[in-house]
């Protein structure tokens, strides 16, 4: 698969677009072949765990672990979870770590590998350089997601690990969201008021400087499509 | 009880905002401890019905209907809604109507009804009308609302009766939220995404100009605290003959 960015990108555009607000999601990002076959990977493909944190830990749970729970035992774990994002940091999401996996030579034959090759040495590290005005980035970390209803990832800022962090980025590929299925990335100022927040859109790319705070608002019980992207960090270093 | 507004509102720069934004949030909007009153009142004696929509027609369960329903007809009740909300235009939550009706603001309580009542006074609708400019308005009406768990209003316009109503306004009872529980009060662009997402506050009258696309993102099954609200619409009719 030959990946390719659009061609109709107006970089200069883009990059007086981005600079007020230091955020924004750019349309029609990917070229459209490229986009379907991330797509059809993301939907059909990829071995998926489910991620959560109990506290400071991230907890990995294949499919296969997360199908022999019992329904009980089910249940017990999202209730710890609601439970600590009643008053913490708290995530919960299917995920695929797209730079561990291609590292380690996971999964030979996921388009997955080739498009965090992609990512990297195929132009994109450029174009963020080109966007932000942040010459000094040098590469791409990435995690392919899935948010199903119920999931979530709290308000946050990227801080802890944020050295070297110089962009989050979001390449969403979620199809037909609809806005009170929830799922929105969405900024914050102090106060906790939403400055503005990207409807899970397909084929965007959400782009930010960090740290900022923002949040990935709870997937409503009645979303009606998975919320997929791929997403990580650019880093100077 | 008497209700009065703060004498300290900044309506000058209220205007401005309203008329760049067409929304404007009314920090300490009640003076005194009024909202605390109000809001001990409403948390502890108001007796709830439900309120939701099937497809066009507004329903509203109350108080005793609701208590009634076992624990599987309110899960199915639920489900319901939520396969209607998937594809269609849905709102959930507890309410308290307010209205000007005898048998429903005997039980209200007084203090519901002079609220109403100062909400259609002299000095609320001259500031309404100052900070919209909308010199018409003259009544308002409205409902306590409770959002609880999994409770949301979808996104809509609010300008569907046909013209008469110009403003909606949120006046906020809430404490000590955390941002995670949603319960926002957003606006949106005509592209769907998010342009203010306003959260629940205490004493807070957040008031916009309709139509706008707007909606009350769900609260999260994380808290067990409640979103309360007095919500509702100016109008340029008395409410009755709306």
């Amino acid at each position: 698969m030959d990946f390719k960015l659009s061609e109709a990108l107006d970089r200069a555009a883009l990059a007086k677009a981005f600079k007020p607000a230091g955020r924004m999601q750019i349309r029609d990002f990917l070229a459209p072949e490229t986009a379907d076959a991330l797509y059809d990977c993301l939907l059909r493909d990829v071995p998926w765990n489910t991620v959560y944190n109990e506290g400071k830990e991230t907890v990995v749970v294949s499919q296969a672990d997360a199908d022999a729970l019992s329904p009980a035992e089910q249940t017990a774990r999202s209730q710890a979870i609601f439970e600590s994002a009643r008053t913490g940091f708290q995530y919960v999401y299917r995920s695929y770590p797209m730079l561990d996996a291609y590292k380690e030579g996971r999964d030979p034959g996921l388009l997955l590998h080739p498009f965090f090759e992609f990512l990297n040495f195929g132009g994109v590290v450029e174009f963020l350089r080109e966007i932000s005005g942040i010459d000094e980035i040098l590469k791409m970390d990435a995690q392919a997601t899935w948010y199903s209803p119920h999931q979530f990832l709290t308000r946050h800022n990227d801080m802890p690990r944020a050295e070297a962090r110089r962009l989050a980025y979001v390449i969403n590929l979620t199809k037909d969201w609809q806005p009170d299925w929830g799922g929105y990335l969405q900024f914050f100022d102090e106060s906790g008021v939403i400055v503005e927040a990207f409807m899970p859109r397909f084929n965007t790319l959400n782009l930010f400087v960090v740290p900022a705070d923002h949040s990935v608002g709870y997937v409503s019980a009645f979303a009606g499509a998975p919320r997929l992207a791929i997403t990580g960090w650019a880093y100077d270093a | 009880m008497e209700f009065q507004l703060n004498p300290d509102l900044d309506r000058k720069a209220l205007k401005a905002a309203f008329k760049k934004e067409r929304r404007a949030q009314l920090s300490d909007f009640l003076a005194g401890d009024a909202a605390e009153q109000l809001f001990t009142f409403i948390a502890t004696r108001l007796r709830w019905g439900l309120s939701f929509n099937e497809g066009e027609k507004a329903v509203v369960y109350t108080p005793d209907r609701l208590a009634s329903m076992t624990g599987r007809r309110q899960r199915d009740l639920l489900q319901k809604i939520f396969t209607r909300a998937q594809t269609g235009y849905q709102y959930l939550y507890k309410c308290f109507p307010i209205t000007t009706d005898p048998a429903v603001s005997e039980a209200s309580g007084e203090i519901i009804h002079d609220l109403l009542d100062f909400l259609n006074g002299d000095d609320v609708l001259a500031l309404i009308r100052e900070i919209s400019g909308e010199g018409e308005l003259a009544a308002a009406e409205g409902e306590v609302a409770f959002f609880a768990q999994q409770h949301f209003v979808g996104r809509h316009d609010g300008g569907a009766d046909g013209g008469s109503k110009r403003l909606a306004f949120e006046l906020g009872l809430t404490k000590d939220w955390r941002t995670d529980w949603g319960g926002y009060l957003q606006f949106f662009n005509e592209d769907g995404d998010v342009v203010a997402g306003i959260p629940p506050g205490f004493n807070t009258l957040t008031l916009f100009a309709l139509p706008q696309d707007h909606n009350i993102s769900m609260i999260a099954p994380f808290t067990d605290m409640a979103r309360l609200a007095i919500s509702g619409r100016f109008s340029d009719r008395p409410a009755e003959d709306a």
